[in-house]
């Protein structure tokens, strides 16, 4: 069955809020069922980053224990390397996906890790944009795809170096088309990928397969300097730069297949982020009705 | 494949702020040996040095990470650890697809202070039989010819006589016990269902079988090996059976 009929099968999830182990017990970090209770229409579902060594954490179980909707998000294989798909982490993927029952697999389609999953390996670099990365990157996703029996859609990783001869675009066009499958677009680290490369926001978004757009991250990010180098810090603040909200307000209405919103903001106190989760919510009510905005 | 190793070429570069000023001056010296192309060379010549130094403390947490596994040796002396990521081993491992942790170890085991040399090697052989993985599944069968090799929880080290005592001496803060000039050998085991790594002294020719073992042996060439050590007919066999029952040979490949 190919991607474009596979995507109508996924669910409509609407606006949501992302964790990983730990980050809930930060100082005045997002409860997330305080959220979903105080704030139904921002928590419709949480989106978990699970290394498999970790588990989940006690959160996340809360979350699982009462039957919400969730997504799983990798956060440890590097898709792109064959090696790194070895049975006992296939194994484990499963066993965390069959307690989560999650909608789909997602995530970062970078390096997360350095050589081998090991202690001090841990580093999120973004793929080399080439195309022979994209073609192994490719098989990776189906590969993955194939062990669980659940979709699988790449993220543009955020960076501070991208080295390669292709648009970033352009590479998970290529991706996506010869995975078939769907994609999830991080709007910030997009924008941090276009001021890098000098790039206005909006560059390369025309040719980009939106039909194939399942899932969309937004978050804040900080501008920083470092002898003389400007870049931004993927920090997930709450204060979402203006390109990242041009690249939303851009990508939401043309999203045909869009299934899913998540404002990822999990260290920072639910007051200082409600701002932030107001807007999508308007965004998505007035531009993607389809996506179930409403409370 | 060669993205694979010009991304490990940025990891390096991430690390190892020496290499970074390298890659600069001299392109051709500071990339010898690695298969990248000239345009994958051009982009990373592109880039600002200041783009591989924006988080300036990744080097001390990875590096933090790294020592929770060698504690005894860094706590008789930590210095060495400082220039582990601009060490050959570093890169080496990086671009092999290695551990980390074990390159540390190589490391800290290159140090002119002997007892710094077997704090080292047997606190690196502890990180490498922790890394086995689960344990194998039982085989139902083994073929009639298989070929045995040590279980990857098991590795015999040899330090000099005493370094088992020394690292004893460290890990409880006692006065260190002087390191003899005979070889000392070890048996250093990860148990099956998890728990702490235990370091045995071995009798020498236990050892030197396991040593044979670990190059990889059918049944026949270990029940020899063991005749030549000293065993007795019969005797000879029953070690070997003994050894694959504690589950210290492992079937290759199996």
């Amino acid at each position: 069955m190919c991607f474009a009929d596979r995507v109508t099968r996924l669910p409509h999830l609407g606006l949501g809020v992302s964790t990983e182990y730990g980050a809930g017990d930060a100082p005045r970090a997002l409860d997330v069922l305080a959220l979903r209770d105080a704030h139904p229409a921002y928590a419709r579902f949480l989106e978990i980053g699970v290394e498999t060594a970790k588990g989940l954490d006690r959160h996340a179980e809360a979350w699982v224990a009462r039957g919400l909707p969730t997504t799983y998000h990798y956060l440890d294989v590097n898709l792109d390397e064959p090696e790194d798909f070895d049975d006992a982490w296939l194994a484990d993927v499963c066993a965390v996906a069959a307690r989560m029952r999650p909608a789909w697999l997602c995530g970062d389609a970078g390096m997360w890790h350095l050589g081998r999953r090991e202690r001090g390996h841990m580093l999120l670099l973004p793929p080399i944009l080439t195309r022979d990365a994209a073609d192994a990157m490719a098989d990776g996703i189906v590969r993955l795809r194939e062990a669980t029996g659940l979709e699988v859609l790449p993220e543009n990783p955020p960076g501070q170096v991208y080295l390669g001869d292709l648009h970033l675009l352009d590479f998970f066009a290529r991706v996506v088309e010869r995975a078939d499958t769907g994609m999830l677009l991080d709007c910030a680290h997009l924008a941090i990928y276009q001021r890098l490369r000098g790039h206005d926001p909006l560059t390369g978004l025309d040719g980009f397969p939106r039909e194939r757009i399942v899932e969309l991250h937004v978050a804040g990010g900080s501008e920083r300097r470092h002898d003389g180098f400007a870049w931004v810090d993927d920090d997930h603040s709450p204060a979402v730069l203006a390109d990242t909200w041009g690249i939303v307000e851009a990508v939401v209405p043309t999203a045909r297949e869009l299934r899913a919103v998540v404002f990822e903001c999990e260290r920072n106190p639910m007051g200082d982020c409600l701002a932030g989760f107001a807007r999508l919510h308007a965004l998505l009510a007035a531009a993607a009705p389809g996506l179930g905005a409403g409370t | 494949m060669s993205h694979l190793a010009l991304r490990r070429v940025m990891i390096r570069l991430l690390h190892d702020p020496a290499f970074a000023a390298a890659l600069h001056d001299d392109p051709p010296r500071a990339l010898a040996g690695i298969a990248l192309d000239a345009d994958e060379r051009g982009w990373l010549l592109a880039e600002p040095p200041a783009a591989w130094r924006t988080d300036p403390a990744r080097p001390a947490r990875v590096r933090a990470a790294l020592a929770e596994e060698y504690p005894a040796t860094l706590a008789l002396d930590a210095s060495r650890a400082e220039t582990f990521f601009a060490s050959t081993v570093f890169h080496a491992a990086v671009q092999a697809r290695g551990s980390l942790a074990l390159a540390f170890g190589d490391h800290l085991a290159g140090s002119d202070d002997p007892r710094l040399r077997v704090l080292a090697r047997l606190e690196r052989a502890i990180a490498e039989v922790r890394r086995a993985g689960r344990p194998r599944a039982a085989v139902s069968s083994v073929p009639e010819r298989a070929r045995w090799t040590l279980a990857p929880s098991a590795r015999v080290v040899r330090v000099p006589l005493g370094g088992v005592a020394l690292l004893a001496a460290v890990r409880a803060v006692a006065p260190l016990p002087p390191l003899g000039s005979a070889d000392e050998p070890v048996l250093v085991l990860a148990p099956p269902g998890g728990g702490d790594v235990t370091l045995e002294p071995l009798a020498p020719a236990l050892a030197a079988l396991l040593e044979r073992a670990a190059r990889g042996a059918d049944e026949a060439e270990l029940v020899a090996e063991a005749r030549r050590l000293g065993a007795d007919p019969g005797e000879d066999a029953e070690i070997v059976a003994g050894l694959v029952a504690d589950g210290l040979l492992v079937a290759a490949g199996c």
